[in-house]
């Protein structure tokens, strides 16, 4: 199945395992990626914050470059799945709206006619590739190891529909079919709080406090996240948040596609499974 | 034990004084007393009386004249008119302007015991009609204070002049942009407020901020954190009963805060906002280590020694490039994004 494939700032600037990672095992699984040429910001949270016409139009440029290719367009980022899904949907619904990015779009030469499907990268793995066939390609089943899956928020909201936006188990029958075990996990929704990092630190390491605590309380001996964002704000702010709030948190955190890459026996270097700031503990190394 | 009740008695003739002190003061009672109407008003002002016996006619000021002064300063002092055989019909009058009850001269010790009784007992029963019942203070917290003080983080309480505080065009703004169209059918369930993990922190929660758009207050909403707290987790949006995107409001409300300086002298976001944007434009793609340290130089200097050897660990795990990478055709995402400018955004 040959998508076209939309990585997104983060997986080029700072999440490279993430996209390594998806592009390894995609190609195992019999998912040709061919990525968006000249792609550009889908504007995230911050420039819709700005001005949300320019920020709509920098997504439907996106739309509009994918368009050419009759390929459902994949992306791996919740935050830029949101982006473009809303602009997509957008288009359709506002007629104001739709009118103003046409001439902002034809200005640039480009033009959108409003027939992109957008999926998340998950999305393509449970439903288009399906669980039966992952379980078969398993090569190493990651027996008892206890995992919580965490999707953050905009995977699932708003109503993107390809799971329950308070209580989705795709990520957790995903777990079951590496044969992993999912852990309870009630926060497996909660925000990260990546995008008041920068700005209200005290208030992101809280919500960061309560989803680390959540999984610790419940013996996940690793996270896994579908955002690149959420793995920053678990991985890389994991030991501040234990600081300020007393706790010695050590829980890795992995990208769901490296933990797929692990069962399926790809290489842990191509993985870049050991790029964590969280340094792995004995239950993942024993499948490295 | 509970505080004696005081009596002033006041008439002209002193063994009327002296007789009603010592039959009150048996039946324990404080008792003062005064000889003509100006002392007794003095006495009167400085002391703290439960009750004031009175002589009807006096010379100077007379009964009348002090019943009526002390029912001015403290309409719940009780007040007894003594009356000779010849005065009942000014009696009369004393008890339409608010005398408690009179005692004809002469009267014997019996009943002016008599009737000052019932005057305690009609005070303690009004007294215990007016003492907070069970459950009473509970009510206390939902009625509107007497008194309008400013209270930032709640809105009812707040001294606004509706006249000046409506902006009409501030409801129209947010109806007529994506996401905004359904803010009129928010019932003010607070689904949204009870669901947000932060609006513990918000100047106004997600309800309010709902009602005040719809009131027009345009201003308030604009400089509130609220817009700024939002972490865009949608988690409102999914919840509400009316299917209003309040997330997508939020949105709405940061747009149109942007534009004005006024509403953003203290959020650091709008600020990160800018910074993005210019980053985005000149490469066509974002670039974490600028944005970061761009941002921080202005906001935070010390956090750069902090982020960049967090920065260096995430480097030498080939985490992150330190250079921007700019795109082909920048120039096409520049006309693109000058255009949309040129249409004057979405508003």
């Amino acid at each position: 199945m040959k998508y076209t494939y939309y990585p997104g700032c983060s997986l080029e600037v700072s999440s490279r395992s993430y996209n390594d990672s998806a592009l390894a095992v995609s190609e195992l699984l019999g998912v040709e990626l061919v990525e968006l040429e000249d792609w550009n910001c889908c504007g995230a949270t911050v420039y819709l914050s700005y001005e949300e016409l320019i920020s709509f139009s920098l997504c439907a440029r996106n739309l509009a470059l994918a368009e050419k290719y009759d390929r459902d367009l994949v992306v791996p980022c919740s935050s830029c799945y949101t982006s473009l899904m809303k602009t997509a949907s957008y288009i359709q619904e506002n007629a104001d709206l739709r009118d103003k990015i046409n001439q902002a779009l034809q200005a640039a030469g480009l033009e959108y006619k409003g027939k992109v499907n957008i999926k998340h990268l998950l999305e393509v793995y449970i439903k288009d590739i399906g669980l039966d066939a992952i379980k078969s390609k398993v090569k190493r089943e990651l027996k008892g190891l206890k995992v919580a899956p965490y999707y953050g928020c905009q995977i699932v909201r708003p109503l993107h529909g390809f799971d329950d936006p308070e209580n989705p188990t795709s990520l957790d029958r995903l777990i079951e079919a590496l044969g992993a075990t999912p852990v309870y996990f009630p926060n497996k929704t909660s925000c990260c709080g990546s995008s008041l990092i920068a700005t209200n630190e005290e208030l992101a390491f809280r919500m960061q406090k309560d989803l680390l605590l959540c999984a610790a309380g419940n013996d996940a001996e690793v996270i896994i996240t579908v955002c690149p964002l959420c793995h920053m704000a678990l991985d890389a702010y994991q030991k501040g948040v234990g600081k300020m709030y007393g706790f010695n948190f050590k829980i890795p955190v992995l990208h769901f596609t490296q933990l797929m890459g692990l069962a399926l026996e790809i290489p842990s270097r191509k993985l870049g499974i050991k790029t964590g700031l969280v340094p792995l503990n004995k239950a993942l190394t024993a499948y490295i | 034990m509970e505080k004696k009740m005081s009596i002033l008695v006041v008439d002209d003739e002193p063994i009327v004084c002296d007789s009603c002190k010592k039959i009150l003061t048996e039946k324990g009672f404080t008792v003062e007393t005064a000889l003509n109407g100006e002392e007794a008003l003095k006495t009167f002002k400085k002391g703290d009386f439960d009750i004031v016996i009175v002589d009807l006619k006096m010379p100077g000021i007379d009964g009348m004249e002090v019943l009526r002064s002390v029912k001015k300063s403290k309409p719940e002092v009780d007040v007894l008119m003594i009356t000779g055989y010849g005065t009942i019909p000014s009696a009369v009058e004393a008890m339409k302007i608010g005398a408690a009850d009179y005692v004809p001269k002469p009267f014997t010790p019996k009943e002016l015991g008599q009737i000052i009784s019932q005057v305690v007992e009609k005070r303690s029963k009004l007294v215990a009609e007016k003492a907070p019942k069970k459950g009473a203070i509970l009510l206390d917290v939902f009625k509107k204070p007497p008194k309008v003080v400013y209270h930032p983080e709640r809105v009812w309480v707040k001294d606004i002049k509706i006249e000046e505080a409506l902006d009409e065009n501030f409801l129209n703004q947010v109806r007529s942009t994506p996401g905004g169209e359904r803010v009129m059918d928010c019932m003010q369930c607070g689904t949204c407020s009870g669901s947000c993990p932060l609006s513990y922190r918000m100047d106004y929660t997600p309800r309010e901020i709902n009602a005040m758009v719809r009131a027009g207050l345009r201003d308030e909403v604009l400089s509130s954190n609220s817009i700024w707290m939002c972490s865009s987790c949608y988690l409102c949006t999914v919840r509400c009963p009316r299917q209003i995107k309040i997330t997508d409001i939020m949105y709405v409300l940061k747009n149109l805060a942007m534009k004005d300086k006024r509403f953003l002298k203290k959020a650091k976001s709008p600020l990160l906002s800018r910074y993005f944007v210019d980053i985005v434009n000149r490469y066509g793609r974002n670039h974490e280590l600028e944005l970061t340290l761009r941002f921080f130089l202005r906001t935070n200097p010390k956090a750069i020694l902090k982020h960049s050897f967090m920065g260096l660990r995430l480097f030498l795990r080939k985490r992150f490039t330190l250079f921007p990478k700019r795109i082909k055709n920048i120039n096409q995402l520049r006309t693109m994004v000058r255009k949309a400018e040129a249409l004057g955004g979405l508003r």
